[in-house]
């Protein structure tokens, strides 16, 4: 095996960073939370399709009532947009139940096994923190301990 | 007045890469780096889009990567970008952002050759710590037969038991004969508690 080549380079964005003039890290963050302001409802416009999306393919799995590979991994990318977009505009903890219907499914997937129920409670846990507001934090704190507690059940 | 000057960043001049293949996702990121002042940003939302911008000639400052892009076409797209020998973009700091990771994908994120991964979902504050975090990367450049990027290792603690290590700066963890004198005392505590030289 030939021996690794190592080297020191140019961080060219610490050359960038550090350049006069700019702004304060607390003008920054200012700056661009008012800047993804500017996309919030086209987020959860996005993030309200994607619900809709997985709850049909619930309907399509409660139905089949089986391992449906194709079903699942869609449910599994729609679920992983909600992750992503959940928590930049107040809906963290519908983010962090979509991350868990995303383990659930992916452990689905590795042991080529499925159960309804326990994508049913995702989905009610999905619907319950689509409204935070509507329920107390320490009843939000329940549903996202349970939902992990389910997912991680399996395997 | 007391305490140190806040840190300010200045991101006018640099030129960011974007490749996510979600356009409200890509559409977030966008606006985090326009509210930290970047101005030429490249949005892509496509493989074939990000590779041309990279062979284009420009230069980028930052590239960021969607982990969850499918087949992990993601991944190798950081691996293609750290083995162009014939541009410079293959020193860039490379930042990957991953929502829910299969256990298959730990590895690619891991061996791809990106500086590191940040999950989702990212917010102002996050991106802009990871930036700075970046900004301070002083970590070597590795090439291998197997991997191209920054040191996987945050710390040295030389090569594994009974190896001699593959690098020349790697040093036994064994340790061997003292080669001179011992250090003295005031020596040892000089360099513990160093103080500011009074003039």
């Amino acid at each position: 095996m030939k021996p690794a080549n190592t080297f020191k380079y140019e961080n060219r964005l610490a050359k960038s960073v550090s350049t006069k003039g700019g702004m304060s890290a607390a003008e920054a963050l200012s700056a661009a939370q008012k800047a993804v302001d500017a996309v919030r409802d086209p987020t959860i416009a996005e993030i309200d399709a994607n619900l809709k999306e997985i709850y049909g393919l619930g309907e399509q799995l409660k139905t089949t009532n089986a391992f449906d590979e194709d079903a699942l991994q869609l449910m599994y990318i729609c679920a992983n947009r909600v992750v992503a977009m959940g928590g930049v505009f107040g809906l963290g903890e519908l983010g962090q139940a979509a991350y868990s219907l995303c383990e659930l499914v992916s452990r689905f997937q590795t042991m080529e096994r499925f159960q309804w129920q326990l994508v049913q409670v995702h989905l009610d846990g999905l619907r319950l923190l689509r409204n935070p507001d509507d329920h107390a934090a320490a009843i939000r704190d329940q549903v996202l301990a349970g939902l992990r507690q389910v997912a991680t059940s399996v395997g | 007045m007391s305490g140190k000057p806040e840190a300010r960043l200045n991101l006018s001049k640099a030129t960011v890469l974007l490749l996510q293949n979600n356009q409200t996702e890509l559409d977030i990121l966008g606006q985090v780096f326009i509210g930290f002042g970047v101005k030429a940003i490249r949005k892509c939302l496509t493989l074939g889009e990000a590779n041309d911008c990279i062979k284009n000639g420009i230069m980028f400052d930052l590239i960021i990567v969607d982990c969850d892009m499918p087949g992990g076409v993601g991944f190798d797209f950081v691996k293609g970008v750290r083995r162009m020998e014939d541009n410079d973009n293959r020193l860039t700091p490379i930042m990957l952002v991953s929502g829910h990771t299969v256990p298959s994908s730990i590895t690619k994120a891991r061996d791809c050759g990106a500086n590191f991964v940040v999950a989702k979902p990212i917010t102002p504050k996050t991106m802009l710590d990871r930036v700075m975090w970046l900004a301070r990367e002083e970590r070597q450049f590795v090439v291998t037969e197997t991997y191209a990027g920054p040191d996987r290792r945050h710390k040295t603690f030389g090569p594994p038991a009974g190896t001699k290590g593959r690098r020349h700066d790697d040093v036994s963890a064994k340790l061997g004969k003292a080669s001179g004198p011992d250090m003295s005392q005031s020596d040892i505590d000089a360099l513990l508690n160093p103080k500011k030289a009074s003039l």
